[in-house]
């Protein structure tokens, strides 16, 4: 084990171990550009030099290692290397390495959309000159449209070579790459192959600049005005981890206040998705712009449907489930666990069977290249708790075909249903007007996943936290808030304060999920000790 | 014949409705409300340098029953409305209001819960000035903006308050809100 | 401490003439009546205006380019530096040839929440924004004060009016503030021409 000193900090790290890793570990933060723990390290952009005590100019800390000396080349008799990350020779290296990359830069900051999470900007500020002695022309190439979702600012790149790396060595499908050298060199697709696979929007995040902008999100806010959530994408059976960004925008002097998720962003977790989501993830949300949501509850009235009341509906709803037959509760592979476990108590309640309705299934995708340790596959399951909707409502698989046939059902989000004949009954708790909802008898309107919190089952039995992020629109609710609601309509005596309680109570029921951790999963509810307070 | 109609709608009872009106026009009386620095300015105003005494608005009473236009400058808390409402209620018919400066009229930088965004949530102003502060030019103005509210015989906003008399503090708000006024406010609805 | 009663007698004059207060009250008159041939003060308001100095901050305006579009490029400094929230952009794009890719959809700015303080004068890369001297904005409801694109577009068309070489005097203050020993010559450059590359 070799032992190195940095910045007056001694540590040991382990053979092969790069010095900016063990850097990071102590705390002490290098700049970088190309360097990414997912990618392969080439060491181009030289934003990590580092200055070690007998090498003859600084090291780039990303790519150098360092190995037991002999007795004799110890410094100060004990150490294997003595590193500087602060010292003059240093800050004079980082101070050139930023003149040179912002030789060509266009400076174009107003109108770029990396503007305020972008790394050059930051080092400029931290680390550069204040003054360009540059007097030539700037070289301005042209920008260009990469693919479907894609445009390259030419001018604005640094050739770090991260997008490059992340098409040959994550996704395999070698679509970017360097042309031309030295001066001249920019990111460029071959002609007549666009940068077009399931994973491309990841180069938006890669890039440390505003080089490549996802044309979704072009100019529609300025990213320091963004509120951060934490989510998980619901997209397949994955469950990436996620950020949503949103911002809220008020009309001046109005009352009007409409918040959007603008934009989602992979969150790194080593045991899921690593760094990276699909891009079936990502534009999740915008396939939702198109659709009509359903903003007020809704009664079918002499065969049409009449906007009422929350509480008309809700007794319409409690009075046909109470009017007899067979009645069966449909799970839904697309709610939150707890959602489905209210729905499947309400059902055992009221003495009500209960049934889960099939995920969607599409097409399984894998990413696998010989350099990559992970590979990423979209799943062929496209509903992120099918497994947990059958764990909470105890089946082991779903009957579909027969639950629908039912004389009423009463069915949690829907939307991948194509429903070819209707039970006599319908109540439909959905977000968006669909195939079912037009059928329904009752419709009450829910939340979609952002405007709610709770938690997904995925495909491994990992349960992950997703959390509210914007508010519902019109009068829609979140389902486990109307679940309540109808319990309450049906003489059932339910309350819950928030999820978090739902998600307690579900954990102490269903036996599978016993080793939850429900405190670390809503770090934010804390849990009263009965034992103490009694 | 209606001889009451054809006497109301005689050159006489509206000349002399125009003589009193360009009375009331000449000779208003302020009733500062001043809570901030605005308030220095409209000093200014009334000072020899921009000199309110050629509008004859000089008068400055101290009274709201000898008064007949306020002019709220400053901001103003939610433990203060109250006070300025009463203010307000008091104050003989008829009565115009002036909100000077930006955090009267809107609450201006002070978007806190402490704060009344905007005067004109519970009395009816009927003349805004912006500013931070505003110069007593702008004040001036604003006065010039009354007068010709005064001689066109019109209130832009009319307020649907009821006239309770000296205790107006049952009646708070207006436009029909009746009731205690601060849930408005921490509702957020401006 | 006890209260005690002290018994104050009027001030007496040194003569009995000051005693009958006939002179004193005319020397006062006389007073008075000098300053009806002294320089009077009064700024007779709507009809003498004060000459403003260039750099005061009053209405705000959008500056247009040579082609006279709007300088803006809706980068959103001057919404982000508005301590007051006053200002409301929507970027839009302006077509991938055109050299003004990004520009505002919708500017507004509420200057009745304007506190005037021109931060977003301050912190616009592009000099689109800027302040005027129009003060009097006095005005009877509150959405005369939401001022869009094409108002604050027609306020710089009127100022460029009356004041053509509006540039240049701003430049003038700049001079100014660079002769005076309060700025040093740094600070002025930076603030003329921003700082950085």
């Amino acid at each position: 084990m070799p032992l190195i000193k940095i910045d007056d900090q001694e540590l040991e790290i382990a053979k092969g171990e790069t010095i900016f890793n063990a850097a990071k570990r102590i705390g002490i933060e290098i700049p970088y550009y190309c360097y990414h723990p997912g990618l392969k390290i080439v060491a181009s952009c030289r934003m990590c030099l580092v200055d070690m005590v007998g090498a003859p100019k600084p090291v780039p800390a990303c790519s150098t290692t360092v190995m037991d000396m002999p007795e004799a080349r110890k410094v100060d008799g004990k150490y294997d290397a003595v590193i500087s990350t602060t010292n003059e020779r240093v800050l004079t290296a980082r101070k050139a390495v930023l003149e040179f990359i912002l030789l060509n830069h266009p400076i174009d900051c107003p109108i770029c959309d990396k503007a305020g999470e972008c790394k050059l900007q930051d080092y400029s500020y931290e680390h550069g000159n204040h003054d360009s002695r540059f007097i030539e022309t700037k070289r301005i190439p042209e920008k260009k449209d990469l693919g479907p979702s894609i445009f390259l600012y030419t001018s604005r790149c640094i050739m770090c070579s991260r997008c490059v790396r992340f098409t040959q060595e994550i996704t395999g499908t070698e679509e970017l790459k360097v042309r031309n050298r030295g001066w001249h060199s920019e990111i460029d697709v071959a002609p007549g192959h666009p940068l077009d696979n399931k994973m491309m929007g990841n180069v938006v995040d890669l890039c440390p600049v505003g080089c490549l902008i996802d044309k979704h999100e072009r100019f529609e806010g300025r990213v320091w005005n963004f509120v951060h959530t934490e989510s998980v994408c619901p997209g397949c059976s994955k469950g990436c981890n996620t950020v949503l960004d949103t911002m809220k925008h008020q009309k001046l002097n109005l009352e009007e206040l409409v918040d959007t998720v603008y934009r989602v962003r992979p969150r790194e977790n080593m045991e899921v998705n690593q760094w990276w989501i699909c891009d079936d993830g990502r534009y999740l949300l915008e396939g939702n712009k198109d659709r009509k949501r359903l903003h007020f509850p809704q009664i079918r009235v002499n065969g049409s449907m009449a906007e009422v009341s929350w509480k008309a509906s809700l007794e319409a709803a409690a009075e046909k489930i109470k009017a007899g037959g067979k009645v069966v509760f449909v799970g839904s592979p697309y709610a939150s666990n707890e959602e489905n476990y209210l729905l499947g108590k309400l059902a055992k309640a009221v003495g009500a069977g209960v049934d889960v309705s099939k995920p969607l299934m599409g097409e399984m995708h894998t990413f696998k290249t010989e350099m990559n340790k992970y590979p990423f596959t979209i799943e062929s399951e496209k509903a992120p708790n099918f497994r947990g909707a059958k764990d909470v409502l105890g089946l082991s698989s779903s009957n579909e075909e027969a639950s629908l046939s039912a004389q009423t059902v009463v069915m949690l989000g829907n939307d991948h249903l194509n429903l070819q004949k209707k039970p006599s009954t319908l109540i439909a708790i959905a977000s968006f007007e669909n195939a079912v909802s037009k059928l329904a008898d009752v419709v009450l309107p829910a939340a979609i996943f952002t405007e709610t919190s709770g938690t997904f089952t995925n495909k491994d039995g990992r349960v992950q936290k997703f959390n509210k992020a914007v508010q519902s629109p019109g009068e829609a609710k979140a389902v486990w808030q109307i679940l309540v609601d109808l319990a309450q309509a049906l003489g059932q005596d339910f309350y819950y304060e928030s999820v978090g309680a739902i998600t307690k109570e579900m954990t102490e029921q269903i036996s599978v999920y016993k080793t939850v951790d429900v405190s670390a999963l809503f770090a934010e509810t804390s849990w009263v000790d009965e034992n103490i307070i009694a | 014949m209606d001889l009451t109609k054809e006497i109301k709608d005689s050159v006489l009872t509206t000349t002399l409705d125009a003589l009193w009106n360009w009375g009331r026009k000449n000779s208003l009386w302020p009733m500062p409300f001043g809570t901030a620095c605005c308030a220095i300015e409209m000093m200014a105003t009334l000072g020899p340098r921009y000199d309110l005494a050629r509008f004859g608005a000089e008068a400055i009473r101290f009274s709201p029953r000898q008064s007949d236009m306020m002019i709220v400058s400053g901001r103003v808390s939610i433990k203060m409305m109250p006070v300025l409402k009463r203010i307000y209620d008091q104050m003989p018919d008829p009565k115009w209001v002036i909100s000077m400066g930006a955090c009267a009229s809107t609450g201006g930088f002070f978007n806190t819960y402490t704060l009344i965004q905007g005067v004109d949530q519970f009395i009816p102003v009927d003349v805004y000035i912006p500013g931070c502060p505003p110069r007593p030019e702008g004040l001036i103005e604003g006065l010039m903006k009354i007068q010709k509210l005064i001689e066109n015989k019109e209130k832009v906003y009319h307020p649907n308050v009821e006239d309770d008399g000296m205790y107006g503090d049952s009646h708070v708000g207006i436009d029909g809100r009746k009731g205690d006024f601060v849930p408005e406010v921490v509702t957020g609805k401006y | 401490m006890s209260i005690t009663v002290k018994n104050v007698s009027l001030p007496r004059g040194k003569s009995w003439i000051d005693n009958t207060y006939v002179i004193p009250v005319f020397k006062g008159l006389m007073l008075t009546f000098r300053h009806l041939f002294k320089r009077k003060d009064v700024l007779r308001y709507p009809e003498e205006k004060k000459v403003l100095p260039p750099n005061y901050r009053g209405l705000h305006m959008l500056t247009r380019d040579d082609q006279g579009r709007e300088k803006c490029v809706a980068c959103e400094m001057c919404s982000t530096a508005c301590p007051a929230d006053c200002i409301r952009i929507v970027a839009g794009d302006g077509g991938w040839e055109d050299s003004r890719e990004k520009h505002p959809v919708e500017f507004e700015i509420d200057e009745l929440r304007c506190i005037f303080c021109g931060m977003c004068v301050e912190a616009c890369p592009e000099d689109a924004i800027d302040m005027t001297d129009m003060h009097n904005l006095a005005d009877y409801t509150r959405e005369d004060f939401i001022y869009n694109k094409e108002r604050l577009l027609g306020v710089y068309d009127e100022y460029i009016k009356r004041h053509p070489d509006h540039a240049k005097r701003r430049d003038g203050v700049f001079k100014k503030m660079m002769n005076s020993s309060y700025f040093t010559v740094s600070d002025v450059e930076k603030a003329k021409h921003g700082t950085g590359h």
